[in-house]
């Protein structure tokens, strides 16, 4: 799970990297990158495991660049946690999630004297779970893991409110998806380190090609910044995410999340 | 625009989190009904071994579904439910509930071949010494002696690199024998941590097939599972391991590994036969049950699930008997071995 997450981190750096290099000599401040910290509501079901919902809060930590053209938008975000999760049997299962995506906006409108701007686009997002469920006291533990990495429509709408300042409310929703979700998925917890050996094999060799028929999802976002310095803003980011996938064993998470970011603007 | 903004996102939050379970399906009822369900499906689904022990599931849960309704107790529940798994005689098939454990036991009326380890201590050990997961001596100037009496670490799975220190205080003996009589097993890791001081290759040493839909027949391709040489001190003179029916589950994976290597010799009894990796789930009502997921096979791809893996020698001890003559098999082998 973590060399997987290095590995897609590896990848997005680059992304940002290559956005970021031509941007960086002009003079107007077209680039942010915060950094945050949060907390998240989560439910989850996983029937590979479980026909129990478990359900807690999650410390949640974000990191997010923005590259604000005039006629476009990247944004690049990158989010993580960890929680212990418990079901109304009073068992407990530990997550551990990771949510990195991408996505490009373009212009569409301009309404309310170009205040509220519309951009609509594409976004390319990678979630992946790996769940250890405390079932059993001991070594019987056991853990089940699901990644999947999505195409999806995305929509973007900023309302300005002074001239840093403005409100930002983002909207994706999955139309394709890429799902790595063995049928044994559920393994004893000593032999997961096999999984975390060879993440690549499985993305190419495992996984399934899914539509909306097996993997449904929708990510709605709202962030409010303040500037409070030159080159210094406040982010409170809020957002409510859920993705449900069928088969080969029915899981799925909804994640209800608030964020406080400080962002640095160049 | 923006309070029409803000209130539409309101709306949409306080929809979205009080519909995680439209999203995510309500939690099943914790009735008797559907506690047995849930379990007879998972078995239906995930249990393995049906067509390798002839067992017709549907037709076993149909006659005990008729003995579950909504007056049925959890005592009742509990009967019923035992009762039907036992059908499956797997030693990885358990149910744990408030009201007691079940696990089939047949296991326990198998000649026992493994005297208390006390005499084996007095008539026949020299020099014992004891770790945490392992008793170890000689047997005489030539022949080492290690006990292992489970591979269970409780998650604390360096205590089997122990096996180094032992192997270096064994480093002058011309051979070893490795004693899992009664070893019930544990995590497949420490047995593998053991083995791999006993061989000199990397081995292909056993095959996993996962079910992977509740239809008959349906498993996964047979994935290799390998064991490596590791660790400081390496033994490569000749090994015997001691079995018995009551070696089970990673006790069975260790002599797979073991197998791998030309030097290793099994004498005693049949082991038991319980190699499906099990894993644990939960119901309604808080109840755990235990189910193996896979079919284990050998580096030949034969399968010993409910028949045990033979021994290279079969030798017994009857159970009256105040000599250990498996034990004595064992020295008397490798003496011959090491003379040759």
């Amino acid at each position: 799970m973590i060399k997987s997450f290095l590995a897609l981190l590896q990848v997005f750096v680059l992304i940002l990297i290559m956005m970021s290099i031509p941007l960086l000599g002009q003079n107007t401040k077209k680039n942010n990158i915060s950094l945050g910290l949060g907390r998240q509501l989560l439910y989850i079901r996983d029937m590979a495991a479980s026909p129990m919902m478990y359900s807690g809060y999650q410390d949640l930590f974000q990191i997010n660049y923005c590259y604000s053209g005039s006629t476009n938008r990247h944004i690049l975000d990158v989010s993580a946690g960890r929680s212990l999760l418990g079901a109304s049997t009073k068992n407990t299962m530990t997550l551990d999630y990771i949510n990195l995506s991408y996505s490009y906006y373009h212009f569409v409108t301009s309404l309310i004297d170009e205040k509220l701007r519309i951009f609509a686009g594409l976004g390319l997002n990678h979630i992946s779970s790996e769940k250890q469920f405390n079932i059993a006291e001991g070594f019987m533990n056991i853990g089940s893991f699901d990644e999947a990495t999505n195409l999806n429509l995305s929509f973007l709408s900023e309302l300005k409110i002074a001239s840093e300042d403005k409100i930002t409310l983002g909207i994706h929703s999955p139309f394709i998806a890429y799902i790595l979700r063995p049928n044994y998925s559920l393994f004893p917890r000593d032999n997961i380190s096999k999984y975390e050996d060879a993440p690549i094999r499985y993305y190419f060799g495992e996984g399934k090609f899914a539509s909306v028929s097996n993997f449904s999802g929708l990510n709605l976002w709202l962030s409010y910044d303040k500037t409070l310095f030159q080159s210094i803003a406040l982010r409170v980011n809020y957002s409510l995410m859920y993705y449900k996938i069928k088969k080969p064993t029915q899981t799925g998470l909804v994640a209800n999340s608030l964020n406080l970011n400080l962002v640095y603007l160049f | 625009m923006k309070k029409c903004l803000i209130a539409i996102l309101f709306l949409t939050s306080l929809f979205l989190c009080s519909c995680s379970e439209n999203i995510l399906g309500p939690d099943p009822a914790n009735t008797p009904e559907s506690n047995f369900e849930i379990l007879a499906s998972d078995f239906q689904n995930v249990y393995p071994f049906f067509e390798k022990k002839g067992i017709n599931w549907d037709s076993l849960t149909y006659v005990y579904r008729k003995e579950v309704n909504s007056k049925t107790t959890e005592k009742e529940l509990y009967g019923v439910i035992s009762n039907l798994i036992s059908n499956l005689k797997d030693g990885h098939v358990r149910l744990d509930s408030p009201l007691g454990q079940f696990h089939y036991e047949e296991y326990f009326r198998y000649s026992h071949n493994f005297p208390d380890f006390g005499m084996i201590q007095a008539n026949y050990l020299k020099d014992t010494k004891a770790s945490l997961k392992f008793v170890y001596g000689r047997l005489n100037d030539q022949i080492g002696y290690i006990y292992i009496p489970v591979f269970e670490s409780n998650q604390n799975e360096e205590s089997f690199k122990e096996i180094d220190n032992v192997l270096k205080t064994l480093k002058d003996m011309k051979a070893i024998v490795i004693d899992i009589r009664d070893n019930y097993g544990g995590e497949i890791e420490n047995a593998k941590t053991v083995a791999s001081r006993f061989i000199d290759s990397r081995n292909l040493y056993v095959y996993s097939r996962w079910k992977i839909s509740s239809k008959k027949g349906d498993f996964s391709d047979f994935s290799p599972e390998y064991i490596e040489p590791a660790g400081e001190s390496v033994f490569r003179k000749p090994v015997v391991i001691l079995s018995n029916r009551k070696c089970y589950s990673s006790a069975e994976h260790f002599i797979f590994a073991m197998k791998t290597s030309s030097n290793v010799t099994v004498i005693g009894d049949t082991t038991g036969g319980v190699m499906g990796i099990p894993v644990y789930r939960e119901l309604p009502n808080g109840w755990k049950y235990m189910l193996p997921r896979s079919i284990q096979y050998d580096k030949n791809k034969v399968c010993y699930e409910g028949k045990g893996i033979p021994p290279d020698i079969t030798v017994s001890n009857s159970d009256n008997s105040v000599r250990d003559l498996i034990l004595e098999k064992a020295i008397d082998f490798l003496t011959r071995k090491i003379s040759l």
